[in-house]
């Protein structure tokens, strides 16, 4: 009796920690979300509202655990102060360099750090239902950049893990509020900002800065779907498998949209005078160490999760050969 | 209940509670709580995460910082020496003070991106001034409000922002086509102003004719309103130099009120507490207002309401012009219970895909959207402007005399927007040229 | 009968503490916002502990200056209709509104407090380089959630009093303020 849909029908409400000019909105979550429906046979149903309308961006995570929403959609830079095992799930900066090497560290027989994301969110009341790569979170700057040196004495806008890494490479990190960031760019009150690449059309930057510096900090950042465990142990069995069934193919579905987006915001900064800058493969490895070394215990200091993750992440670079 | 229903419901729970005397702040969360209570009961957590979450808002610090500068001033009676100068300079043309008022709030909003700076300095500082000077309450409410709403078409200005944002439009061409608008918008109030305390002198008493004051005395009186040349300068150099946030710029202003009283030998232990506990009654009024509002909102949502605001719209006859039209009422009617940032969340995609398909300028209706939502801060019976107004000015004037005093601005406010609908290159000019 | 004026002293004194609380918190925001800008500006040196504090004293401002203002009957209303009442009249709408009003604080302190319970359950911080715990900050709003409803409550007293009691003189009220204030 286990294998079709009940007859019953589940809605669902998902807000998401950002409004649907997101890159993750149209890429990320409703994708997924009409996954979940076809897979289930229309028998989960999934309103996806923006952030602000239930409750806003940044309780958008601890909603979701008390079960106000029935999940929530975001980055561990939002929900970090809630899980920081989550930033496993974000991606550790300069880890996972595309949404293969991602998987691998995630999901491969010899990692399974999502099964640890997947433990603290199960502390928490929450299922971590979907996932996605969208791809480098990067600086975009208004100073010529080449190398790690030139970051030295810079302001820039940075938050969370971000604020970690720029004063790690010698800046000086500023916070503000989003809606700030392109009047301080324009003004000269910072020198730039780290921003997910697919996403700085969206808020305008491409206008404000002169250099998109890639591979970025984090090559490969991820956003996450939890959803509520009570939500989830209401489903059956059935809706269960056939939801857990459609991670993967939407992970890498949902990456290429993604990327897609990446190569259109990197368009748009060369389209309005600025310059795509590919960090030489030195500079890399030296963006990497940095990372490792100063970043890295930081984020395994947060929670024994957290710690026990990083510890096969650094196994995982190591088998790479990249530690 | 159908949704439909449910919404007017909603809405008449919120006003005839108002108008029976419950302060706005209880009568916006009441509301919220009570229909989340019977119809929704697992969103009402939502209530203490929008009291959480707006006051974490780090933009949010400018209200209790920019209350400050102006509470320091106005308790210093500085301002009054200030004014009084501002009198002798332009006190011969009928209601010169007002006019000034306007001119000061119209610098005031290039230096901030939101609307409650402007708005509480001048009503701290101009409105007992033109009192002294016998001015009719209306004119001194009225031009203070107007020009305080000014703060969100002027750029910086953080609606154009989240507009920008939502609607993919550029942020810098949206910051210049508020420029001549909000121009516009401030000569018409001056003009106004000016014109009607010519015909009722009564209105704005001008100088009697026999006194008058030598160019020296003049002169003087330029020197003695240098401490808002400060402030003004330092508020603004911050920002526009690269030095400071907004946010960090309300610090420096109120740090700069600090000085200047101390310069003056005014810093006495009664300015800074009576300063410091005006502040806090006026802030603590004012936050609880915008956690209600956003509590109100939510709940909204939460009820599948929005889906109304869409159905209106999309139902609207009339083709292009009814449809605007209609999108513009309805952010003039949303206007009387949100403020600024909900209804841009809330509009914002809702309308934005009919837009593209009517091919309908971003740019454009952008500023007809932000010119509307202008009104919406003076339309009684609510508006964020008209609170603030109301806070700030002595207990013994009601909302029903500020009500009065902006009817006036209100229609020229309609004026400007009417033109901007027939006359698009008046917000388009500038983006053009530089382009 | 002065059991109650001591209880009645008492809340106001309390709401008088906030006052001044509030005014500390506001001017940590006014020295901490120009400390930030030097730091960054002339010293070149992060300081991103500041931005979540100003936050967390934002929080605490709604907080307490909200108790404080209510106290002082700063809470803005729609006076058209209601100003122009009799007091009797005034005291019915009054009863008649609170209710509306009492829910929505109550739910505060309600949801506040499982809000409190789900912080500390998450061991929700910051998401900042510096963690900050949220759950002292967000027990600030059921705290004062209940402040407020104690006034609210005094205020209902009062009307009651007013409607059962003998219709007083126009004026009289001002007169009681004015003696009352010195
Ligand atoms: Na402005
Ligand atoms: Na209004």
């Amino acid at each position: 009796q286990d294998s079709g849909p009940p007859d019953e029908v589940t809605e669902w409400t998902i807000q998401p920690c950002f409004d649907n000019s997101d890159a993750g909105w149209a890429s990320g979550v409703l994708p997924w979300a009409d996954a979940v429906e076809k897979a289930t046979e229309g028998s989960v149903q999934i309103e996806v509202v923006p952030a602000g309308s239930i409750t806003s961006g940044g309780e958008a995570f601890g909603a979701a655990a008390a079960g106000v929403t029935d999940g929530v959609a975001c980055w561990a830079t939002v929900y970090g102060g809630d899980m920081p095992a989550g930033m496993l799930a974000f991606g550790l900066p300069m880890g996972a360099e595309s949404p293969e090497e991602a998987w691998e560290v995630m999901w491969g027989d010899d990692y399974r750090v999502g099964d640890l994301v997947q433990e603290a969110a199960s502390q928490r009341n929450l299922y971590f239902a979907g996932w996605t790569n969208q791809g480098p979170n990067a600086m975009f700057t208004t100073f010529e950049v080449r190398g790690l040196a030139d970051f030295e004495g810079r302001k820039m806008r940075a938050g969370g893990p971000q604020a970690m890494f720029h004063e790690a490479i010698g800046g000086t990190p500023v916070s503000m509020d989003a809606g700030d960031i392109y009047t301080a760019i324009r003004l000269g009150t910072v020198d730039g900002t780290y921003w997910d690449t697919g996403g700085v059309d969206n808020m305008s930057f491409d206008e404000v800065i002169d250099y998109a510096v890639m591979p970025g900090w984090n090559p490969a950042q991820h956003q996450s779907t939890y959803v509520n465990l009570d939500s989830w142990n209401a489903l059956t069995e059935w809706q269960q498998d056939q939801i857990n069934g459609i991670f993967e193919e939407v992970y890498f579905e949902t990456s290429r949209m993604h990327l897609d987006g990446v190569d259109e915001a990197l368009q748009a900064v060369e389209d309005s005078g600025g310059e795509v800058v590919y960090l030489s493969d030195e500079e890399v490895g030296k963006l990497r160490q940095v990372a490792i070394e100063e970043v890295w215990p930081d984020i395994a200091d947060l929670s024994d999760l957290a710690a026990e993750g990083v510890d096969i992440y650094e196994r995982y670079m190591r088998d790479n050969g990249k530690l | 209940m159908s949704v439909e229903i449910l919404t007017v419901v909603y809405f008449a729970c919120l006003f005839i509670s108002l108008f029976l005397g419950l302060p706005v702040a209880l009568g916006l969360g009441g509301t919220a709580a009570i229909f989340a209570l019977l119809l929704e009961p697992r969103a009402l957590m939502t209530l203490p995460s929008a009291f959480f979450s707006t006051s974490w808002n780090s933009i949010l610090v400018t209200v209790p910082l920019f209350l400050l500068m102006g509470n320091l001033i106005r308790f210093s009676g500085i301002a009054d020496a200030a004014y009084d100068a501002v009198y002798k300079l332009i006190g011969h043309i009928a209601g010169g003070l007002a006019i000034g008022t306007v001119q000061v709030c119209t610098i005031f909003a290039a230096v901030t991106g939101i609307t409650p700076p402007a708005t509480i300095t001048m009503g701290q500082i101009a409105y007992p001034s033109m009192m002294r000077y016998n001015y009719d309450r209306r004119i001194a409410i009225g031009s203070i409000a107007a020009g305080g709403a000014l703060g969100a078409l002027i750029p910086p200005s953080v609606p154009f922002i989240f507009y920008g944002l939502l609607a993919n439009a550029s942020i810098g061409d949206l910051f210049l086509a508020g420029v001549v608008p909000g121009v516009m918008l401030a000569i018409f109030y001056s003009v106004y102003i000016g014109v009607r305390c010519a015909f009722q002198p009564h209105l704005g008493p001008p100088l009697p004719a026999e006194l008058k004051f030598t160019p020296r005395e003049k002169l003087n009186s330029v020197l003695g309103i240098w401490p808002f040349v400060v402030l003004i300068v330092i508020v603004l150099g911050v920002i526009w130099g690269g030095i400071a946030t907004p946010a960090e710029a309300a610090a420096f202003g109120a740090t700069a009120a600090v000085f200047i009283n101390l310069i003056y030998r005014q810093l006495s232990w009664y300015v800074i507490r009576e300063s410091l506990a005006a502040t806090a009654r006026l802030a603590g009024m004012g936050l609880w207002i915008l956690i209600g509002a956003t509590a109100f909102l939510s709940i909204f949502n939460t009820l599948g309401m929005q889906h109304i605001i869409t159905d209106l719209v999309l139902g609207m006859p009339g083709g292009e012009t009814g449809i605007l039209a209609m999108m513009m009422l309805i952010i003039l009617l949303l206007g009387m219970v949100m403020d600024d940032w909900a209804i841009i969340m809330l509009c914002t995609p809702l309308f934005l895909p009919i837009i593209e398909i009517l091919e309908i300028n971003k740019i454009w209706f952008g500023v007809l959207f932000i010119v509307n939502i202008q009104m919406a801060y003076l339309t009684p019976p609510f508006g964020f402007v008209l609170f603030w107004i109301r806070g700030i000015l002595p207990k013994g004037v009601h909302m029903g005399d500020v009500y009065r005093s902006v009817w006036p601005f209100v229609a020229l406010q309609l004026l400007g927007l009417m033109l901007i609908f027939m006359l698009p290159e008046i917000a388009l000019w500038l983006p053009n040229i530089v382009d | 009968m002065s059991a109650l004026l001591k209880l009645d002293r008492c809340v106001d004194r309390i709401a008088d503490l906030t006052g001044v609380l509030a005014g500390l918190l506001i001017t940590y925001c006014m020295v901490l916002g120009v400390v930030d800008v030097f730091l960054r500006y002339a010293l070149n040196s992060a300081s991103l502990w500041i931005g979540p504090t100003l936050q967390a004293a934002m929080v605490l401002i709604a907080c307490t200056a909200g108790v404080y203002a209510f106290k002082e009957g700063t809470f803005v209303r729609l006076d058209v209709f209601y100003d122009g009442l009799s007091r009797r009249t005034k005291a019915i709408l009054d009863l008649l509104t609170a209710g509306l009003g009492l829910i929505f604080l109550w739910v505060l302190m309600w949801k506040g407090k499982e809000a409190v319970e789900l912080a500390l359950l998450l061991k929700q911080t910051t998401p900042t380089v510096i963690p900050m715990p949220l759950a002292p900050i967000k027990a600030a709003i059921p705290i004062s959630a209940m402040l407020m409803t104690i006034f609210v409550i005094r205020q209902i007293i009062k009307d009651i009093v007013t409607l059962i009691g003998p219709e007083r003189p126009v004026g009289s009220d001002e007169a009681h303020e004015v003696l009352k204030a010195k």
